[in-house]
Parts: structure tokens; sequence; C-alpha cells
């Protein structure tokens, strides 16, 4: 194996090993209270809330969320894109290119039909 | 109902450097809740600010949701209608959890001893350490957190705190 | 020298109040209050009297009226149709003393919890007597009526009802608010107070003149040294009698300096709120330098309890003067780091303009004083309307807003600092020599030297503190320009040291009153930034 995927896969061994270890440790290892007020939702301090937020939340937030959401898996793809770009070559710089034109032509369209606008 | 704490190893185990590691990680990263009201709040805003930073204790991130706090300041004074959410509050906390009565309304009622005011919050949660003063100086804020510090060192790590705490509010 | 107060009937209280704000031009319904005739020694003809007080609308005069009440649980017809500011001053009113008043949209209590039984300011209610409360409010009867009103359901699937609750980072002390909301905008608000409620007045009428300031000291905490310049003003205006020219300067100069440090905290709060943290540091850190002069002058840092009736504890030290230019400087330096930081800063000026806009026939109506009137351009500050101190022989200007939003709130704050700071440093360089206080040994303490020289000296002491100064009978509204507005005293004395009955006028109470209506269709973010802008002291508005 080379040093660099050695060195991943103990990284992500120790992820996936480590941290749920150490939370389920401090459940079994540490105090904990329970009374009911605890696990009551937080809302400065009031207990009778009048609504549970289980019901429908507006369509703003969802919209706000998806747009977001798209672009940055956007960004997600550059990454290794941009690292390796020498190797890649010509090729892959134009279909780059290519790709981020077609989400700009997607971001001009959510402008002009005013999604972002909040009121 | 009162606050029960349970925990499944108890008195088993003895732990002496894991007590030593844990509560030097605890004292140096106190996350403090302000419950501040009144006048002692001001007076904790000015020991948060630049001259008497209370970060250098590593008091810096003052969290304004009990879920991620550990250390609850009372500044100021708490009245009935204020003390079903101060209560609320403090048993929202996770364990472990110190609280703090900054000041002589939260420790005693001050001087408003009259048909309004809570006279201390230990009357509906065990406390720590008092701050007097009227209000205290912020010298003395920042002393009582060296003494929660101070107590946090010689303390058990695992063992729970405060099971035999009955408050006035606890049956609600 | 007593106010004069007109007794009118019960029966034609709307009418002579509606005559009095079309025709007579009164306009400002400062406050309402009540007083419990029960332990008298002259008994009046009913045991609750209605006190309304109001102000001109060229905010020189002040009118007073006084009914009867002959059946509490009947009450008097309510003026809240006439006057929005009446809604939550009536509700204080049946909150404390039991009186009810017909029509009143939502008649519930205030300032004590929902648990409460009795009314704590009623002379047979006993002072130590608490009552526990489990539980808050759900104010769904608040909330309900609001939505109704605006035609939104609460069952249909898009409408959030949420707490900004008494315990948020943001709502500086502690305020509830709970807001109906679709989407981010805010369509209905309903406000509850009360959660710093202290007792003041109660505790006032057990203690005497000279023990209240230390309770004044607590109304609004963040200018201390203001609150016990206005009740002892108050109570030497009662008693008739003028401290000598040093005594006045040095109130000038240490209640101008109160005025700015207040102003310094509502600014680093509000732009702390809107992420600016830099200017936090920069506007608390002179607030530092001030405590170090104050705790040096009068021994503590932020509640000072400095004045007393007649005069003030002890003279300025020796080296104030430097001490003070200072402190000034560092003031100046603060402000203009600020200045610099946010006045052409594209987030600050657009978060903050044209948010909750309040007119100026809106801000009377909701009896709002202080900076947050001037902002919204109406022109009214005691010290250039009815000048006392001496005021009107300082340059300095009255600095007015224009739109009344958030931004006009904010920086008429900022400007309002660079014109104390101008009158400080007039006072500094006019103050005289002499008396700080009044040469009368009926109210001043004597020297120790005497006390424990001769035995007049030790009576007089004696008498002082255990009767205190007595204020001759009457009753009193003194009203002063404190930081947040007008900071009102209305006394009633019955000739002995300690007053019969003693009624905060706050300004932060009026204020809140209207915020619940002013937030309405902007959004989360901006509401936190009205009440910042707003400059709510909850130790003033609960007291």
């Amino acid at each position: 194996m080379s040093g660099s995927l050695l060195l991943a896969s103990i990284m992500i061994a120790a992820l996936v090993v480590l941290l749920p270890l150490l939370f389920h440790l401090t459940k079994y290892l540490g105090s904990s209270s329970d009374n009911v007020r605890k696990n009551e939702p937080v809302e400065g301090g009031i207990r009778l809330t009048c609504k549970d937020s289980y019901d429908a939340f507006n369509v703003k937030f969802f919209l706000v969320g998806i747009i977001f959401l798209i672009f940055d898996v956007e960004v997600l793809f550059m990454f290794p894109w941009a690292l390796n770009l020498r190797e890649l070559g010509l090729f892959a710089l134009i279909e780059m290119f290519v790709f981020m034109g077609l989400l700009i032509g997607g971001l001009f369209y959510v402008y002009k039909s005013k999604v972002l606008k909040w009121t | 109902m009162d606050v029960s704490n349970t925990h499944l190893l108890d008195e088993a185990v003895v732990t002496t450097t894991i007590d030593a590691v844990i509560n030097w990680g605890r004292e140096a990263s106190l996350w403090p809740f302000v419950f501040g009201t009144a006048c002692c709040a001001i007076e904790f805003m000015s020991t948060a600010a630049s001259r008497y930073d209370i970060s250098r204790f590593g008091a810096e991130v003052l969290r304004f949701s009990p879920r991620h706090a550990d250390l609850l300041v009372v500044a100021g004074t708490i009245s009935y209608k204020q003390a079903p959410i101060l209560k609320q509050i403090y048993d929202q906390m996770p364990e472990p959890k110190w609280v703090i009565a900054v000041g002589a309304c939260a420790s005693t009622g001050g001087f408003y001893d009259n048909y309004t005011t809570l006279q201390g919050i230990d009357e509906i949660v065990p406390v720590d350490v008092y701050v007097a003063g009227c209000p205290p100086r912020p010298e003395a804020i920042i002393d009582a957190i060296l003494d929660i510090q101070r107590q946090l060192k010689r303390e058990k790590c695992f063992e729970v705190r405060n099971t035999e705490f009955k408050g006035k509010l606890d049956d609600a | 020298m007593p106010n004069t107060a007109i007794v009118i009937e019960s029966s034609e209280l709307l009418q002579t109040i509606t005559h009095a704000k079309n025709s007579l031009g009164f306009t400002l319904l400062l406050d309402i209050t009540a007083i419990d005739n029960l332990n008298k020694t002259h008994p009046s003809s009913t045991r609750f009297e209605l006190v309304y007080i109001l102000r001109h609308a060229d905010f020189k005069e002040t009118l007073i009226y006084k009914v009867a009440v002959a059946d509490e649980t009947v009450g008097v017809q309510s003026i809240s149709s006439l006057f929005s500011s009446a809604d939550w001053a009536e509700r204080e009113v049946y909150d404390q003393y039991g009186i009810n008043f017909i029509n009143h949209p939502m008649l519930k209590r205030v300032l004590n919890h929902m648990q409460f039984e009795g009314h704590p300011l009623r002379k047979d209610y006993e002072i130590t007597k608490g009552q526990q409360c489990t539980n808050a409010q759900d104010l769904m009867d608040e909330m309900k009526p609001l939505l109704k009103k605006r035609n939104l359901d609460l069952n249909k699937g898009d409408l959030m009802v949420v707490n900004l609750g008494p315990s948020h980072p943001a709502s500086h002390g502690t305020i509830r608010t709970l807001v109906a909301l679709e989407g981010e905008t805010i369509v209905a608000a309903a406000t509850e107070i009360g959660y710093l409620h202290r007792g003041f007045e109660k505790s006032c009428e057990n203690h005497n003149y000279n023990q209240i300031i230390p309770y004044t000291d607590r109304l609004n905490y963040c200018s201390a040294v203001m609150n016990n310049i206005a009740f002892a003003k108050t109570v030497e205006d009662m008693m008739d009698i003028t401290l000598p020219e040093r005594g006045i300067y040095i109130r000038i100069i240490v209640g101008e300096l109160s005025r700015v440090i207040d102003h310094l905290v509502c600014l680093a709060a509000g732009l702390l709120d809107m992420g600016g943290q830099t200017n936090y540091w920069y506007l608390y850190n002179p607030r530092d330098n001030a405590y170090d002069f104050l705790s040096k002058l009068t021994g503590a840092r932020l509640t000072n309890s400095y004045m007393r009736i007649g005069g003030m504890t002890h003279d300025l030290y020796d080296g104030w003067e430097a001490d003070l230019r200072d402190v000034l400087t560092k003031i100046d330096f603060g402000i203009t780091e600020s200045l610099k930081m946010i006045a052409h800063n594209r987030i600050f000026n657009d978060r903050l303009q044209n948010i909750s806009v309040v007119s100026a026939k809106q801000a009377i109506d909701y009896c709002f004083t202080g900076p947050n009137l001037r902002a919204s351009g109406v022109a009214y500050d005691l010290r250039f309307a009815k000048p006392y101190y001496g005021y009107e022989t300082f340059d300095f200007d009255m600095v007015i807003g224009s739109v009344g939003d958030t931004y006009d709130r904010m920086m008429v704050r900022f400007d309002e600092m660079n014109e104390s700071l101008k009158i400080i440093r007039q006072a500094i360089k006019r103050i005289p020599d002499g008396e700080i206080n009044v040469n009368d040994k009926r109210i001043i303490m004597p020297a120790k030297s005497s006390v424990y020289g001769g035995i007049e000296g030790m009576m007089n002491h004696f008498m002082l503190v255990i009767e205190g100064v007595k204020v001759p009978k009457g009753e009193y509204y003194g009203a002063f320009e404190a930081a947040n507005g007008e900071l009102g005293f209305y006394i009633v004395s019955d000739g002995s040291g300690t007053p019969y009955k003693v009624k905060v006028r706050p300004p932060s109470f009026y204020h809140i009153a209207a915020y619940p209506k002013i937030i309405e269709n902007y959004q989360v973010a901006d509401a936190i930034l009205t009440l910042g802008s707003l400059n709510i002291i909850a130790g003033e508005m609960d007291r």
C-alpha cells in the first residue's frame, strides 16, 4: 500500500472507531440527571410551549437550504479537481468551466425569479 | 419530583490520575451560562470585557443555551416570577454543572425583603459559590470562578453531584 | 411646593380627558397611578383615588387629575381608547391596587405573576408575604385575539409561535416576547414583563427618604446617579429648597457623566447584537475608566448612592479635574473609533435604516420620551422645555432624528453623548467653590465632630437617622430628563420622614409597551435590534 493510502485508512479507522467510543464512554462513565424537565425543548426557560415544532416549516427556509446545498456540492467537486489539475490537463479544465457555467446559469435564474428575497 | 442523578459504576472504581486529567480539562474550559437579570449582569459584562477578562481563566465561551453550558452564573435579582424560568434552565443543563450566585440578591435576596423577591436562589437550585457585593467588583466574580476551579480539582470526576438537594420548586 | 391636582368625578373622567387631549392640547399621557387612603390620618371620601398625569404638547405644563373611585370592583372607564400608553398603565394599577377599568382591551396583571393573589400596593397587604410561582403563563390569551384580527389560523401549517424567551442573550434583561412567525417575519407579538419586579414602590413606603436613595440606584442601574438626582430633586422641590451653586454643578457633572455611560452601554450592547463585537470593546472600555473616576469619588463603581436629600455625601476629591478630563478624553476616543467603524459601514446602515419606524404622532401616543422620542423628530427635552439647575446657561444642542427608525434611535445617542461631554467640559470650567449641601440642620447630617462633641449635634443626628428628613404634607410630581427619557417621581407625603407613596414614572415601561406593536412585519433579527435601540433597562421597567 502507498504511504498516503495507509495514512488515510488509519485516520478513517481512528475516526470511525474512536469518536463513537468516546460518546459511549461518557454515557457509561459520566453522571447524568434524569428529571422531567431535562428533555423538554429549550424555549428561553418557558415550559408551556403552545405549539410543538413538528408542524410544517415555511417553504422559504427549504428553498434557501436547497439552493445552498447545490452550490456547496459544486464547490465540493471543485476541490479534488483543483488539486489534480496538472495531471488532468486541458480537457478537465474546459469540462469544469462548462460545469460551472451551467450552474452560474442556474444562479442567474434563481436571482431573477426573486427566490432569495425574503419578503 | 426531585432531581435524581444516576451513575452506572458508582463507588466501584477509584480514579486518581484520570481525575486529575479530566478535572484539569473541566476547570480550564468552564463554559458559563450567564443568567443575568439586573445590575450584577452589568458587572458581569464588565468582567467579560477586555479589562477584567474572564477568558484568561478559560471561561471565554459564554453560551446562551443551557445545553452547551456547564457553569450557571446567576447575576441579579430573581423574583418569584423568574424562579420557574431559572429552575427550568438549571434542569436543562447537562451534568456536571456548577452554580455561582453573584451578588447579594441572588445569594439571599439582597435588600429586597418583600413580596416579590426570592430570598436567595438556593431555595430552588443548589449553589456552589456565593459572591457577596451589591454589585460585587469584577475581581470578586473572577475569584468565584477560581474558587469553582479549586473545588473542581478536589472532586472525583465521575461522581454524581448534588443528589440530596431538594428545592421549593422540585415538586412541580 | 405641591402640585395642584384637579379633582374630577369618575363619571366625567372620559370626557374631561378627551377635552384635555383634543381642545387643551395635553397630548402626552405620562402616567396613571392610584393612592390607597387606608392609613391616612384624615380619612378621605373613598379608599382609592386615581391620579392621571398629562403633559401639554409644548412640553411645559403638567396637568394632574384625581378621581375618587367609589367601588374598586366596578372601577372607572378606561382611557386606552384615547392614549395607547394608558393600556399598560391601567394594567399596572389593576395589578398593584385592584382597581377595575371598564372597557379595557386586556385587563390582566403586568408586573406580578399570574398565580399571585391580592394586590400588593394596598396598605393592608403585608410587605413580606411572598407567593411562590410554579409556572409561567402561556400568553395565548393575548396572542389569539391578535391572530384573529389578522385572519391567521394557528392550526394551519405555516404559522410558528415561539418565545423570544425571558432567558435570551439579546433580550437585555428579562423580557419575554411571544411571536407568531411566518417564515422569519413577525406577524403578531405579545410581550410579558415583570420578571424583575422587585417591589421598589412598596419598599419605599417602609423606608425614610434617604434610605430610598440606594433603591433608586438600582432602577436604571446603568446610570445610577441620575436616579439619585431625580429623586433627591423631587423631594427638594417638595420642601422648596435649592442647593448651593457648587452642589448644583457637581450634580450636573456627575449626572451628565452618568448619561454618557448609559448611552455607552446601550450602543455597545446594540452593536454586539448586530455582530460588531469590536464596538463592544471600544465602547465598554471608557465605561471602565468612568467607573474608576466614580469609584474614587463615591466609593462604588455601579450603584453609587452619591446624592442625599439636600445635597450629597461629600465633595469632589483633590485632583478630580485631571482624572475627569482623562476620562472624557478616553470616552471621546471610544466614540470616535466606534463611529469610524460603523458610520459608513454598509451592513450597519442596511440593517438599521427603515426598521421599526415610529412616526412622531405614534411616538407621542405611545408616550415615548427621551432619545427615542427625539429620534422620531419630536423636540422634547426637559432640559430645554423646563430648564432646571441652570441648564439654559450651558451651550449645547438638542439632538433630533428625522425618520424614527432604529438607525435614528442609535445615532441620536451617539450625538447626545457628544453634547453631554460638551456640558461637562463647560461645567468643569465654571464650577465655583463653596458649600455643596443646603445649610439646614433638619435636612443635612451634622459634622461628626459636633455629633461626638455635644448633645445638640448628637440629638440632631439621632433624629435624622431614626425619623428621617421630614417632608411637608402634600403630593408632587417631579420630572427629570434621565438618560432614557422622562424619569418622574410622584410622591405623596404625610408629613413624616417616610413617604406615604412613591410612584416612579419609568421611561422604559412605556417603551416596552409599544414594542410588540412596532416590530410587526419585520423579521426576528430586526426585532432584536429594535429592542436594543429602545434601551430597555429592566430595573426601571419592572421596578
